[in-house]
């Protein structure tokens, strides 16, 4: 049975020149990141944007790059402060274009960038619920859901210990199972 | 902490936030010993209420989320493209200078053909004034060797004109210039040679340098016969 190249072994192969083994690294991860960085975002093209600087920003930085942690830990590391960057940006220059009240009410908008896909209520709802989740508690959440990271790599990811990961995740399922309580979508 | 967010479920008041917590991580698979787990739950119902309601939770989540995916064959394409254009991008700028090699190439052979075309033309146009003074200057002084002042190529080129060059005899040269030793006039014989040459002559002699000119004439002064200039002997 032919095995897939692990992570560390396709870097080293793109260090050496072959693109095609960045392309398997790019599958294998951009699902992941586009889901975790559209917990984070609310927005598909935000999303899919910061997914392309993550890649981009990984390629650049390969040369840099030594076998230290785990792979990914370094990829979601990398995409969510793009994203989080991205969202300060975002605020920002909202804050620049419009009057204060104005942007709080057009934050209280963002969690649905996409109108047609906002049309679905249970979509709409779990927007709702996971835009209400503040950092870092999103996205501990959201690499456990999106990327389906185990608490240690989390923890590697997010720079923290693993108790602190744990809580963390469970108060943003709290948070969300409340507000999706508040929609009477659970009882 | 954001004040649209309810709450957290109080009605759990038997389970402490580190019940809370280690349920949660149960529910991800984290906790490996199951002790725990199973005697909270046996103190208390509400640990299997909350687990249950985590996992709705969490079913409802993946169920509203499975439609967020990328098109994965656009977000692939367009992140290699985005490398390879910083690839060319930065080929360009480790050696910036590549580019304009090209243009240096095609000046410099521009330049050379110019030049060589001009040459050529030169040569074409005027094929022996570049010559045969040049040969006059080597092979003529301007004073004879016996003192008399010499004809310039022009006078003596006109007189061969007026007396009929092509029956012209050396006999007639020394009537007409008959102070001049005959070795002058063979010399001015041979320079008027060059210039009144027929064309059908100079065509096949036009790649003749003028240098070369010099040393033929040179030659016919050290062997007059072999040249087949005529003489007075």
């Amino acid at each position: 049975m032919k095995t897939e190249p692990d992570d560390w072994t396709l870097i080293e192969r793109v260090k050496a020149g072959d693109l095609n083994a960045f392309t398997v690294l790019v599958r294998r991860y951009q699902t992941a990141v586009y889901r975790f960085c559209e917990g984070l975002l609310m927005s598909r093209e935000d999303a899919e944007e910061v997914t392309q600087d993550c890649f981009v920003a990984l390629y650049r930085a390969l040369p840099r790059l030594e076998e230290r942690a785990r792979f990914f830990t370094l990829l979601f590391g990398s995409a969510r402060n793009l994203a989080l960057n991205r969202i300060r940006n975002r605020t920002r220059r909202l804050f620049r274009e419009r009057d204060p009240q104005a942007v709080q009410a057009t934050a209280g908008q963002q969690h649905s960038p996409d109108a047609a896909c906002a049309a679905e209520e249970l979509g709409a709802a779990i927007r709702d619920a996971l835009n209400a989740v503040p950092e870092p508690f999103r996205s501990a959440f959201l690499l456990r859901e999106e990327a389906d990271m185990d608490y240690n790599a989390i923890a590697e990811t997010l720079g923290c210990p693993v108790g602190t990961v744990r809580s963390r995740i469970a108060r943003a399922r709290e948070m969300i199972r409340a507000m999706l309580q508040e929609k009477g979508l659970l009882p | 902490m954001n004040s649209a967010i309810p709450e957290p479920n109080k009605t759990f008041k038997s389970l402490t936030d580190a019940d809370r917590e280690l349920l949660s991580a149960w529910l991800d698979g984290e906790i490996k010993d199951t002790e725990p787990i199973l005697r909270l739950r046996e103190r208390t119902p509400e640990a299997d209420l909350y687990l249950e309601q985590l996992s709705q939770t969490r079913a409802l989540y993946h169920t509203a989320r499975r439609d967020v995916s990328p098109d994965a064959d656009a977000l692939t394409s367009a992140v290699l493209d985005r490398i390879q254009f910083s690839r060319r991008k930065g080929v360009s700028a480790l050696s910036g200078w590549r580019p304009l090699w090209p243009w240096l190439m095609a000046t410099a052979a521009a330049a050379l053909f110019i030049i060589a075309a001009g040459t050529v033309f030169i040569q074409e146009v005027f094929p022996t004034r570049d010559a045969a003074p040049a040969a006059s200057d080597m092979m003529v002084s301007d004073t004879a060797s016996n003192g008399t002042a010499i004809p310039s190529v022009e006078d003596f080129a006109a007189f061969v004109d007026e007396e009929d060059p092509v029956g012209g005899l050396l006999a007639d040269l020394e009537d007409t210039w008959g102070d001049l030793s005959e070795d002058d006039l063979l010399q001015y014989a041979a320079l008027w040679d060059l210039q009144t040459e027929p064309s059908s002559v100079m065509a096949a002699d036009q790649n003749i340098l003028w240098w070369e000119q010099a040393e033929r004439l040179a030659e016919f002064f050290d062997q007059p016969d072999s040249a087949g200039f005529p003489t007075s002997e």
